[in-house]
């Protein structure tokens, strides 16, 4: 018996049981996927000398387990896939201030620092060269589109947010009716954007929902698609313009790390070789898109408050679930 | 002799036994009383907006899931467990096998190979020819995911009750005029109903509880929810609201099958016997084979083979010290849920089989609250108590051991006690006569004795924690990646591929426990 | 060594197992209880070793007390020996490691003695599942003697045997206990076990001992027709009392002591009686078995009863027979109420 303890204890510390990340400089919960970030990352807390460790998971769970953890939480970093998220943490007080985020053009940040957007996405459809498309993302419901369509899991946030806006713009009754129609049409709902991508790039549909730098990632692999920026027109409705962001948490102990990081990632350098490595929008003022890309002067974005998309998400889920698009 | 029931209940188990078996039992039941009490807590308004909205649907959802991979496996199960038992199939010996070898395959890492293989753009597609396929995502995936990768628990348990069926019952039917097909189904069958029902109820209970399959075959059931309740949607009362309807659910399937396996219990004379009436198949051998090689093509070549492919042209991130870490910390993560659940078992598994008082029996049933506890609930139950009262316990390995234990303890149990039945209480008062103390007796004849029991209750537990994937995201570590969750991340964005070399080496670890329980001819200690 | 019961109780729920037992086995005394399944006596033997706690009463062994009021002590300190109906050997250890098992360390060659005494010095090294029925039950025997204990206890201790390795077993072992020169007590079902066996015996019926005395007393002189009917065959037969015989249908037998005078019945056993072919005579043979040494013959008498006789097989008589049953010469048969 003496011995199984021993052997118990022996195993415990070899894998580390007990305090985990006492050691670490600084955590980071990452809603952003690891082959994206996890480069630059490295590249930090190796610049840095840190000790970095980083929780990846899906950008809702990680809010959750946040929640959950409230003020006890280990993470000094925040960073998920889009400003709804991290608007949530602000709300409930979990964020504090970064004066360092102040460079970034007012609308991508929150207006007490708390948070700020890293990158920007426009959503856009994908399009199979030579397949027609509609101009405007609300045309989908006609059946010219049936059974041509292809969307990323509902519980994305992307396509969630995109329907916030949309909810928001329009009005629920309006959003109901289009998730409808979409579900009328047969839209295919796959399992991620990356899915729907290749679906379009190898042909299986002739239009995919997805974010704008998935269309150049699906173009240097080499299939012949380009981006579609649908409601273009004057006044129109514009594509949804989401925004990579990050936090730093109200109780991080490591805060001073923690500005250093988001600092590190807004610099002009990194912004830029970020946003050409993903084709994502950089939002520092005078950077340019990665080549290709269109410009984002160019776009005509809908106007809208992330903090109002955080508010109404929960509505969203609700009304996905009910028209019977959740998957 | 003397009554032999009465003189059980005056020799209650030494009072150490009690202690450590009473301490176990409520440690094992606190998810449990935490999900009711939370559940009860939860307002009105939760209760009222999720009856109306969520609840039928995920009752039809999942109790239809269960329904139907029960359905599948007790076809596939019971089959199977015939014709290599009890007819001249070719090759029967490496077919039983072969038939329970896809227990080390999580039924995740299943669903990871069919979406890609089965899938909108998957290799049948290419093979067939044609535009498309139905979406094998759905009910029907899920349905067929659960049943190829779970029917080896009816399998097993079939085969040894035909195996130890004494065949004199069926060649009295025999002779009593019944042809072989109304011998079958009337008297063979009714007498390895216990087995049947048993082998169900864990893939019952199996279904109830998965996850990940599930999820990855994008059909809705409470455990998903819950898990989306804990995630973006927050809402912990509404997570704790469905998941003691689910906690119900599973107390319902579990006191449902138990009495059915009761019920069909018959005293049987004698047992393991050597002569076995065998089926002459004829020309149906053939068939016959085909048959088992359809199924073990689905639940064994098809998957393997994608995932060596995978692994072979891997282009997936994750460098030879990544997945060496991963493996490494699957292995240690189940090695010591493994042994302490071997350890927490015995005390629970003496007062069960030492006591028939009525205290015996209530802390047997809350040390085996884990059947009723699915990963997500656990798991949610181990963060809310930890981050409230428990505070430096949250996020270290300790917790996830934790919930390991809590989770797989019943098996635990269930193993040990039964190789305490086979140690009959005179071996220890003959040791006592002979001035050895209770202590002393229990080291020196009870522990020996249970060395093989002890093992099959290890590789058991060190088997099914290493698959384990819910409690695992949720519950790990910060940097704490194993094996599961290696599967995961990638092939919940599609990116199947990227998951199979993660996936393959689960399988290979898991294999090693797998084969030594069937080696030993534990297979049973799967069993309820 | 002796042992010593007074009053001891034992109940399980409502079943009273063990009611008011008074005993005492002397020093060096092998003795037996013998009753039919389900008397108590397995209660008895387990309330001795300690395995249970009376109720009420003490339990004694070598003068000290074991169980009593406010006293318990624990069976491993009690020196007993114990043989198991099913000897219970361990599985896990060779058959000296079994005999060694309650031996301290520096005492082990006393495990070597043991099995020396019971003749199975050359199986040290094997395992019990190696042995026969018989060697086991001896490797038994040798464990619970090694440890010098003060009183032996053997729990029907040939009922697993093959009938024909038992009588030659039951020898061995007498002959084994006799030369340790302990104290036993037996518990058995068997009577011819107990009778032959045992210096002295017990016989028990629900819980209670009918009678306690040598088993020719016991055998002789039943307590009761109960007892007379389970310790061996017997004819119950109705007479009347005069002085020191009893008269009855059969005949005339002389009595034990002074009967009551009036009707009394008398326990007459088969081998008290004596036949010879005569027709018409009294009786008619109806079944024969045959034993090997003797005959029992079942006699239809001519009032109506079934009569047992028991004789050499000597001369043997035929199914259908036409015979005299009457007292076999000098036969004493004893009153039981």
């Amino acid at each position: 018996m003496r011995k199984l303890i021993a052997l118990i204890a022996a195993a415990a510390a070899l894998t580390g049981c007990g305090g985990g990340s006492d050691d670490a400089d600084l955590v980071i919960y990452s809603g952003r996927s690891e082959p994206l970030i996890k480069p630059f990352l490295e590249e930090f807390a190796e610049k840095e000398g840190l000790n970095v460790k980083i929780r990846f998971g899906d950008t809702a769970d990680l809010v959750g387990t946040l929640l959950e953890e409230g003020e006890r939480t280990r993470a000094d970093v925040f960073i998920g896939q889009d400003a709804a998220a991290l608007e949530r943490l602000r709300e409930d007080g979990l964020l504090q201030p970064h004066e360092g985020t102040a460079r970034v053009p007012e609308r991508y940040r929150a207006s007490d620092l708390t948070w700020t957007g890293l990158s920007g996405r426009a959503r856009v459809l994908i399009v199979r060269d030579g397949a027609a498309h509609p101009e405007s993302v609300f045309d989908l419901t006609d059946p010219r589109w049936r059974g041509k369509l292809a969307a990323p899991t509902t519980r994305n946030v992307s396509f969630r947010d995109f329907i916030t806006v949309v909810r928001l713009k329009r009005g629920d009754e309006f959003a109901r009716g289009y998730l409808e129609g979409l579900k009328r049409n047969g839209v295919e709902i796959l399992a991620s954007h990356g899915e729907v991508r290749r679906a379009v790039g190898e042909g299986e549909f002739d239009i995919g929902l997805v974010n704008h730098y998935y269309v150049e990632l699906e173009k240097r692999e080499g299939s012949d698609v380009s981006a579609v920026f649908t409601d273009q027109e004057p006044g129109g409705f514009g594509v949804v313009f989401n925004l990579a962001s990050a936090g730093i948490t109200a109780s991080s102990e490591h805060a001073e790390n923690a500005a250093k990081l988001l600092d590190y990632l807004l610099t002009p350098e990194v912004q830029e070789r970020f946003a050409r490595a993903n084709f994502e929008y950089p939002l520092l003022p005078g950077l340019e898109a990665a080549p290709g890309v269109r410009p984002l002067e160019d776009v005509l974005t809908t106007e809208v408050s992330y903090e109002d998309i955080a508010r109404a998400t929960e509505g969203t889920e609700d009304l996905i679930a009910e028209a019977g698009l959740e998957e | 002799m003397t009554g032999a029931g009465a003189r059980a209940a005056a020799h209650d188990g030494p009072r150490a036994s009690w202690l450590a078996a009473g301490a176990v039992a409520a440690v094992a039941a606190l998810p449990l009383v935490y999900v009711l009490v939370r559940a009860a807590g939860a307002g009105a308004d939760t209760w009222s907006g999720l009856l109306d909205r969520r609840i039928p649907d995920l009752l039809a959802n999942t109790i239809g899931l269960a329904l139907a991979v029960c359905a599948g496996t007790l076809l596939i199960g019971t089959s199977l467990a015939w014709l290599v038992v009890r007819t001249d199939l070719p090759g029967r010996r490496a077919l039983g096998v072969l038939c329970a070898l896809p227990l080390a395959i999580p039924p995740y890492v299943g669903a990871v190979a069919y979406a890609d293989v089965l899938g909108p753009r998957g290799a049948l597609r290419d093979l067939l020819g044609v535009e498309s396929l139905p979406s094998i995502f759905g009910f029907f995936g899920a349905t067929l995911v659960l049943v190829v990768f779970t029917y080896p628990y009816v399998f097993l348990l079939a085969s040894a009750a035909l195996h130890n069926l004494n065949p004199s019952y069926e060649e009295a039917a025999r002779a009593l005029g019944r042809g072989w097909v109304r011998t079958l189904a009337g008297t063979t069958a009714r007498l390895i109903v216990p087995a049947l029902a048993g082998g169900t109820l864990l893939v019952g209970l199996y279904v109830l509880s998965d996850f990940g399959a599930v999820s990855l075959m994008r059909f809705d059931t409470f455990t998903t929810v819950i898990y989306a309740e804990l995630g973006g949607r927050f809402d912990p009362p509404g997570a704790a609201a469905l998941s003691s309807v689910l906690v119900v659910l599973t107390l319902l399937l579990l006191a449902s099958g138990l009495a059915v396996r009761g019920r069909g219990r018959y005293e049987q004379t004698g047992a393991g016997f050597a002569r076995s009436s065998t089926r002459e198949l004829g020309r149906g051998r053939w068939a016959a084979f085909a048959f088992v090689a359809a199924v073990l093509g689905l639940a064994l070549v098809l998957p393997l083979a994608r995932l060596v492919t995978w692994t072979l042209d891997s282009a997936a991130g994750g460098s030879l010290g990544d997945y060496a870490g991963w493996t490494w910390n699957s292995l240690s993560v189940s090695f010591l849920a493994a042994t302490v659940a071997t350890v927490c078992a015995l005390p629970v598994a003496v007062v069960m089989a030492r006591s028939r008082a009525r205290g015996g029996i209530v802390v047997g049933w809350l040390a085996q609250a884990g059947y009723a506890l699915p990963g997500v609930i656990v798991a949610l139950a181990l963060v809310a108590i930890s981050t409230r009262w428990f505070d430096p316990l949250y996020g270290t390995l300790g917790l996830l051991v934790a919930a390991f234990v809590i989770r797989f303890l019943p098996q635990a149990i269930q193993a040990e006690e039964a190789g305490l039945q086979q140690i009959g209480r005179n071996l220890t008062e003959a040791a006592r006569a002979l001035g050895a103390s209770r202590a002393s007796a229990f080291r020196r004849v009870v522990l020996p004795l249970l060395g093989p029991s002890l093992a099959a209750s290890w590789a058991v537990v060190f088997l099914t924690a290493a698959k384990e994937l819910p409690a695992t995201l949720v519950l790990r570590p910060l940097g704490f990646d194993t094996l599961p969750v290696r599967v995961w991340t990638p092939a919940r964005d599609g990116l199947y591929a990227d998951a199979g070399p993660a996936a393959l080496l689960l399988v290979l670890i898991s294999l090693v426990p797998l084969a030594l329980l069937l080696i030993r001819r534990r297979g049973a200690a799967l069993s309820l | 060594m002796s042992v010593s019961l007074q009053g001891v109780r034992r109940s399980f729920g409502l079943t009273r197992a063990v009611e008011g037992v008074d005993l005492t086995v002397h020093p060096g005394e092998l003795f037996a209880v013998l009753g039919p399944s389900g008397c108590g006596k397995t209660t008895l033997l387990r309330l001795i070793a300690g395995f249970e706690r009376p109720d009420a009463g003490t339990v004694e062994v070598a003068g000290q007390e074991m169980a009593g009021p406010g006293v318990f002590v624990p069976p491993e300190r009690r020196r007993i020996g114990m043989v198991f109906q099913d000897y219970a050997l361990f599985p896990h250890l060779t058959v000296e490691r079994n005999v060694a098992f309650g031996l301290a360390r520096r005492e082990r060659a006393q495990a070597k003695a043991s099995l020396e005494l019971v003749g199975l010095q050359h199986k040290a090294g094997r395992y019990p599942h190696e042995l026969s029925g018989g060697e086991r039950q001896r490797v038994a025997l040798a464990r619970a003697l090694a440890p010098g204990p003060a009183v032996v206890l053997l729990d029907e201790p040939f009922s697993s045997l093959d009938a024909s390795l038992r009588a030659e077993l039951r020898r061995e072992v007498e002959l084994i206990l006799r030369e340790a020169g302990t104290t036993t007590l037996l518990v058995t079902h068997d009577q011819e076990e107990a009778l032959s066996l045992a210096d002295r015996l017990a016989v028990m019926r629900d819980g209670r001992l009918v009678q306690v005395g040598p088993p020719e007393e016991v055998y002789a002189r039943p307590a009761d027709r109960w007892a007379a009917q389970f310790v061996g065959e017997v004819n119950l037969i109705r007479g009347m009392a005069r002085g020191q015989a009893v008269q009855t249908e059969i005949g005339t037998f002389d009595v034990a002591g002074d009967p009551p005078a009036g009707t009394v019945h008398l326990a007459v056993r088969p081998e008290q009686l004596a036949i010879r072919l005569d027709d018409p005579g009294n009786a008619e043979v109806v079944e024969r078995e045959f034993r090997g040494h003797d005959v029992l013959y079942r006699l239809m008498h001519e009032n109506g009863r079934m009569v047992l006789v028991q004789l050499p097989s000597v001369e043997l008589f035929e199914v259908g027979q036409r015979v005299f049953v009457r007292p076999a010469p000098s036969a004493v048969a004893p009153v039981v109420g």
